[in-house]
């Protein structure tokens, strides 16, 4: 597009704005009579405003407030981050390497960071989880026996991190415990080092944990607690820690193989979305009596 | 701004951010999490922004989460398709929801602009602050968004 027709567009909206002086005014007016096309493409443009849907609202604006201001320095942050971050990220840094190939959506985690309660630690892993049966308004619940420490840490770069929510579950669906809480968000913009990993949060539970956080990360957050998997849903960005039992693994694994399938066709797919879309808009714009017409015609 | 004033900002603006984003996006889930990283960014820096640019400060914010997550992610948009189109009624369309589904053909640039134009009646010159980009710029966005706008509603119409 030449810069010429650059100034006439500008100039044309500040026409239709009424913001131009006389002569510019003037002038407008004279292209207009020698362009009668462009002259018809202008009628009405001014009457085509958005107005928005006022019914759409923010739902969860409570979450969003803020009551209390509790943060901690940078330095004491970057402190116990790299404290943290060093424990772990040796770790951390040989699962990842030997999980290169998927690396953008899972992470196998291997070590165990801490047990606030040290005895039968070895009952922590899932496929041993005893299954321990406690009668609670008459329901019956399997609890895995042992509360554990998990912390959730991250190596992304240039963001805000934060963990959204967390939920304890007991194992059996239907009975779930809930704890929702809202975690004070830590300022990682300035961790400029890629491979620096900094703690988000600790949790402790004695259940399965399901832990949701800033949803636009793809390889940031990893639960540092053996048997638990990062899956990174990209389609969504949700990012979430499963508690695996073996056979479930290969599951999981399926699923992101189909995502990258996914990645892989995403130009067809998108132009096949586009053709539907406007097929749609179309079927939307033309009034039924017509289309019944067309109907009976063919 | 104060804690006050940063909670008021959450009333005040979080609706007109959602739906700015909501568009943009097309994604329910998405637009809430670009709501959220928005103010979590302001609040760590509430003490920092004054409020009575914070209106602005949001909606800058948010589109710059909004195209660090594009960046990010190799999945158009496109993907999520807007729930209303399948549900709605075809046929009880009115004016303006025909004017939003030809807002969603238009390119994401020109978009943002026309929505900051017409839902939140920013001047040229702020909306060319908030998606960083010059005021003519903005102007020839603008004017390309309605013509297309016009042209779409004219083609349809045309075909009755």
């Amino acid at each position: 597009m030449s810069k010429q027709m650059h100034n006439i567009e500008e100039l044309l909206l500040d026409y239709l704005d009424g913001n131009l002086d006389k002569n510019k005014q003037a002038f407008v007016e004279r292209y207009l009579a020698n362009n009668p096309k462009i002259a018809e493409e202008l009628a009405g443009l001014n009457e085509i405003i958005l107005v928005p849907n006022e019914e759409i609202v923010y739902g969860n604006k409570d979450s969003l407030k803020k009551t209390k201001v509790f943060r901690l320095p940078l330095y004491t942050k970057y402190a116990v981050a790299a404290g943290g971050a060093l424990l772990i990220g040796l770790f951390l840094w040989f699962s990842i390497e030997n999980n290169t190939k998927n690396e953008h959506f899972t992470s196998n985690i291997s070590p165990k960071l801490e047990n606030i309660k040290s005895e039968n630690t070895t009952q922590l892993s899932s496929t041993k989880a005893v299954n321990e049966l406690n009668q609670e308004n008459g329901k019956t619940h399997n609890i895995i026996p042992n509360r554990k420490k998990i912390s959730i840490i991250t190596d992304n770069t240039n963001s805000v991190a934060t963990v959204k929510r967390y939920k304890h579950r007991t194992a059996e669906p239907g009975v779930e415990e809930q704890q929702m809480a809202s975690l004070n968000p830590v300022d990682i913009s300035s961790n400029t080092n890629f491979k620096q990993e900094i703690i988000l949060a600790s949790l402790e539970t004695k259940f399965q944990t399901e832990v949701i956080t800033n949803s636009l990360w793809k390889t940031p957050v990893i639960v540092n607690e053996s048997k638990m998997m990062l899956v990174t849903e990209p389609k969504t960005f949700r990012t979430r820690f499963e508690e695996l039992i073996p056979n479930e693994l290969a599951k999981v694994e399926a699923r992101v193989k189909n995502t990258f399938r996914e990645v892989d066709t995403e130009n067809i797919k998108d132009k096949i979305k586009t053709a539907f879309q406007f097929n749609k808009l179309k079927e939307a714009l033309v009034p039924s009596s017509v289309q019944e017409t067309i109907t009976s015609i063919q | 701004m104060t804690v006050q004033e940063y909670n008021s900002s959450v009333d005040q603006y979080s609706d007109s951010v959602y739906r700015f984003v909501l568009k943009l996006t097309r994604s329910q889930s998405d637009a809430d999490d670009l709501v959220q990283i928005s103010f979590e960014k302001l609040w760590l820096r509430y003490d920092s922004v004054e409020f009575t640019k914070v209106k602005s400060w949001l909606f800058t914010t948010s589109y710059r989460a909004f195209i660090d997550s594009k960046r990010r992610s190799r999945i158009d948009y496109l993907e999520s398709m807007p729930d209303g189109i399948e549900k709605e009624n075809s046929y009880q369309f009115e004016l303006k929801e025909i004017l939003n589904k030809a807002l969603d053909m238009l390119p994401e640039i020109q978009k943002s602009c026309i929505l900051l134009r017409d839902y939140e009646g920013y001047p040229y010159d702020e909306i060319g602050q908030i998606l960083d980009l010059n005021e003519a710029q903005v102007k020839v966005y603008i004017f390309r968004a309605r013509t297309k706008m016009k042209q779409i509603l004219t083609e349809n119409f045309n075909l009755s």
